[in-house]
């Protein structure tokens, strides 16, 4: 059973990862110089921070908790080779990310509805997790 | 585990912790910081990189964009989202101006 604040972010986030137009495109590209869909405070430069950070390599596990469209977990494993799990609650962003998977041919990363208070997910199933925004 | 996230400056006056929340993000009142979070849930070996200048570049960019697109934006968002957004970002940048947001790159580790 979902909680207030998740019922919350299913309606407000929903409806912006619906929103997927070429000026929002654009606007993206501008601001974060991403196309994930992105519509946060996270820009590639910060993304690269978390890669020096992690220092991931081929065949890795990360999760990535509360990833909206796919970023930058997505990215992480484009750029790293790891394989990542993005989870956040709202529908259509998971559908962007599996979208953005299989146009990636991430083929060993996957996209999953889920609220990050009860990740089904075994203890020990990931290297690393990340998150960009949630705690705020 | 890496993060990055919006937070409420240290040492504000009670005045000034209420503007800060009010201008951030909804869940950035949090009761406890960071680092006392990341203890108790079994975190050791935490490190906190300063990203704030970061973030108010972003924030301001994401208020000069939008309002250069902002017709174009309007037709595919809707005049309340917009303007919502739009908002939120003005509060963002002058709560970040005044010193009372900042952004942080959090690393730990499991103790």
């Amino acid at each position: 059973m979902p909680t207030r604040d998740e019922v919350d972010v299913i309606q407000r986030f929903g409806q912006r990862y619906r929103i997927a137009t070429p000026v929002t495109a654009e606007l993206e590209r501008a601001v974060l110089g991403t196309d994930y869909g992105a519509n946060g405070y996270a820009p590639l430069t910060q993304a690269e921070m978390l890669i020096d950070v992690l220092a991931l390599r081929t065949g890795d596990r990360l999760l990535d908790v509360g990833a909206g469209c796919g970023w930058p977990g997505l990215y992480i494993a484009t750029r790293t080779g790891c394989d990542v799990v993005v989870t956040d609650l709202p529908m259509p962003g998971m559908h962007r990310a599996r979208e953005r998977i299989h146009r990636d041919g991430l083929t060993a990363s996957s996209a999953v509805v889920s609220t990050a208070r009860h990740l089904p997910f075994r203890p020990g199933s990931f290297d690393a997790i990340v998150h960009t925004d949630v705690l705020c | 585990m890496t993060f990055l996230t919006i937070l409420v400056a240290p040492n504000l006056s009670p005045s000034q912790h209420r503007q800060a929340v009010r201008a951030g993000p909804p869940a950035v009142s949090a009761r406890h910081d960071h680092r006392r979070l990341l203890c108790a849930a079994g975190f050791g070996d935490i490190e906190e990189i300063d990203v704030t200048a970061d973030y108010l570049k972003t924030v301001r960019a994401w208020l000069a964009h939008a309002s250069s697109r902002e017709g174009q934006l309007r037709a595919v968002m809707g005049d309340a989202l917009f303007e919502d957004r739009q908002n939120d970002r003005r509060g963002q940048a002058s709560a970040i101006e005044r010193d009372l947001l900042r952004r942080s790159l959090f690393v730990a580790r499991v103790a």
